[in-house]
């Protein structure tokens, strides 16, 4: 069963700090101000983002049943405590980053369908991508549809022409592989 | 009324019905009707979709789709409502989709909502949540802001419940697992409920053809129950002045009107009249041995023979200040 409690100040720097690590400074803040983070905690712990209504109805049944899910998931820590960011979280972030990335549409499509991208599939990078970064994906009229992890400096990508170079963390293709 | 055993048997044995159903359309429609009605649920329903502007302006949304190659044209006076002509890809299966912009839901099923019409702010229940079309429509009504309360049972539906309302940008729903009929040990105390009912679905033939023949006359009483403890345990969440919209994709009286019949026995709960005009009056006769209260009528029942539509129940009733 999952218990659903206000986090820590602890629990709230931590997810933070990781979402501006990936994203740049003071991302997390700019969407989570004036909200409250929750954590529910079963066997693993899951990050919601909820607002002053949702705490008063929370707190009022808390003590008779607790929710399945509520407000705006944003990520999982998972056992070893890495913070995994949600697809929900992605359509937030995007608002507000420069770690964007443009895909043709074959190059969306592949995304989609879970694989990886090569350098072929990039239509555009709206900033010095980096090995290691994370960045998302945008499909070809500039709608997020996934999360990518960069495996190759920009300079290096351009010069070589990998085979791979994005590798696929998450996608929206998952509402049809999992979600229903 | 006395019904033609012979011409309940033709009907059966040529449109492959149960008996049961024919005889009981022939008491409410009359001969004529009911063959409408039959023949009506042989064809295929259009396409619908709502378009999400929680996700997306709606302009841009049918610019682009109509570039990709899609027909759409407006539903009249349902918001954000689209008739699909064409559709060059499967529509539960684009990026679009997958975006969230539009949620693949039925003309009638739009309704509901609409009548329900949530506010930004408000505290919303919505009772029998899953799979979430309805419930990411109140969302969209309410512009993300206050709170819904999506309730459901099932566990394998609760799964797609939030799937859908994550494709959709929901960020106002509070989804619970449990038995609607349960909602009043929660304490909570509703601006508006939405019921939209387990039922039948006998009003799906035309998408469902084993309908025709799979559930019996005590599955609907069964489902007359259980609606009637729905709706009271609805009304118990509903604020003083709070308004409950009830609703069904079932054609027997059962698992409509005798369940507002019911409903109106509490005391102050009136049936108030509705902004949708379409469809027909519900039914205030004596139907099927119940005597009906004659404040019904401003329920409406819609058909796939007059209205294009599946089959389906609305109804709206405000709780006294």
């Amino acid at each position: 069963m999952i218990m659903f409690r206000l986090s820590t100040h602890k629990e709230l720097k931590f997810v933070q700090n990781a979402i501006d690590n990936l994203f740049g400074e003071k991302i997390a803040e700019k969407f989570i101000q004036n909200k409250h983070l929750i954590i529910g905690e079963g066997k693993w712990k899951e990050i919601f983002v909820v607002s002053d209504k949702m705490i008063t109805i929370l707190k009022a049944i808390a003590d008779k049943k607790q929710p399945y899910s509520l407000g705006m998931q944003i990520g999982e820590l998972d056992k070893n405590k890495k913070f995994k960011l949600s697809l929900e979280a992605v359509f937030e972030i995007v608002k507000y980053t420069s770690h964007k990335i443009q895909l043709s549409a074959k190059g969306a499509q592949t995304i989609l369908y879970g694989r990886n991208i090569s350098f072929s599939a990039v239509d555009k990078i709206y900033y010095k991508a980096k090995k290691g970064d994370y960045a998302i994906l945008l499909d070809e009229n500039g709608f997020p549809i996934g999360l990518g992890k960069i495996l190759h400096d920009f300079a290096k990508m351009q010069q070589n022409q990998f085979k791979i170079c994005i590798k696929n963390i998450i996608d929206l293709g998952w509402y049809l592989r999992k979600g229903e | 009324m006395s019904v033609d055993d012979g011409l309940v048997k033709e009907l059966a044995e040529k449109y492959r019905y149960l008996n049961y159903m024919i005889k009981r359309y022939l008491e409410m429609f009359g001969k004529e009707e009911t063959v409408q009605f039959l023949e009506a649920n042989e064809q295929r329903l259009m396409p619908t979709l709502r378009c999400n502007t929680l996700r997306i302006d709606e302009e841009y949304f049918v610019n682009l789709f109509t570039k990709k190659g899609f027909i759409l044209e407006k539903i009249p006076r349902i918001a954000y409502g689209y008739r699909v002509f064409k559709t060059p890809f499967p529509l539960g299966a684009t990026n679009e989709y997958l975006l969230g912009f539009y949620f693949l839901q039925s003309e009638a099923s739009m309704i509901p909502v609409q009548e329900l019409n949530p506010k930004p702010g408000e505290i919303i229940i919505d009772l029998a949540a899953a799979p979430g079309g309805k419930t990411s429509q109140i969302a969209q009504f309410m512009k993300n802001r206050g709170a819904i309360i999506a309730i459901d049972i099932n566990r394998k539906r609760i799964k797609s419940l939030r799937s859908n309302l994550s494709r959709c940008g929901v960020r106002n729903a509070l989804i619970i697992r449990m038995d609607g009929r349960q909602i009043s040990d929660l304490d909570i105390q509703a601006d508006k409920v939405l019921l939209d009912a387990p039922c039948s679905g006998e009003g799906l033939i035309n998408r469902d053809p084993t309908r025709k023949t799979s559930r019996e006359l005590k599955d609907i009483l069964y489902l007359s129950g259980l609606q009637k403890s729905l709706i009271d345990a609805a009304l118990t969440c509903l604020k003083p002045g709070g308004s409950l919209v009830y609703s069904t994709c079932a054609i027997a009286p059962e698992e409509n009107e005798f369940v507002i019949n019911h409903a109106l026995k509490n005391e102050g709960i009136n049936v108030k009249k509705m902004d949708f005009i379409r469809g027909s009056p519900a039914f205030t006769d004596l139907m099927f041995g119940e005597t009906l209260h004659p404040s019904i009528k401003e329920a409406r029942r819609l058909y796939p023979h007059k209205d294009g539509t599946e089959g389906f129940f609305i109804c709206k009733l405000q709780k006294d200040n």
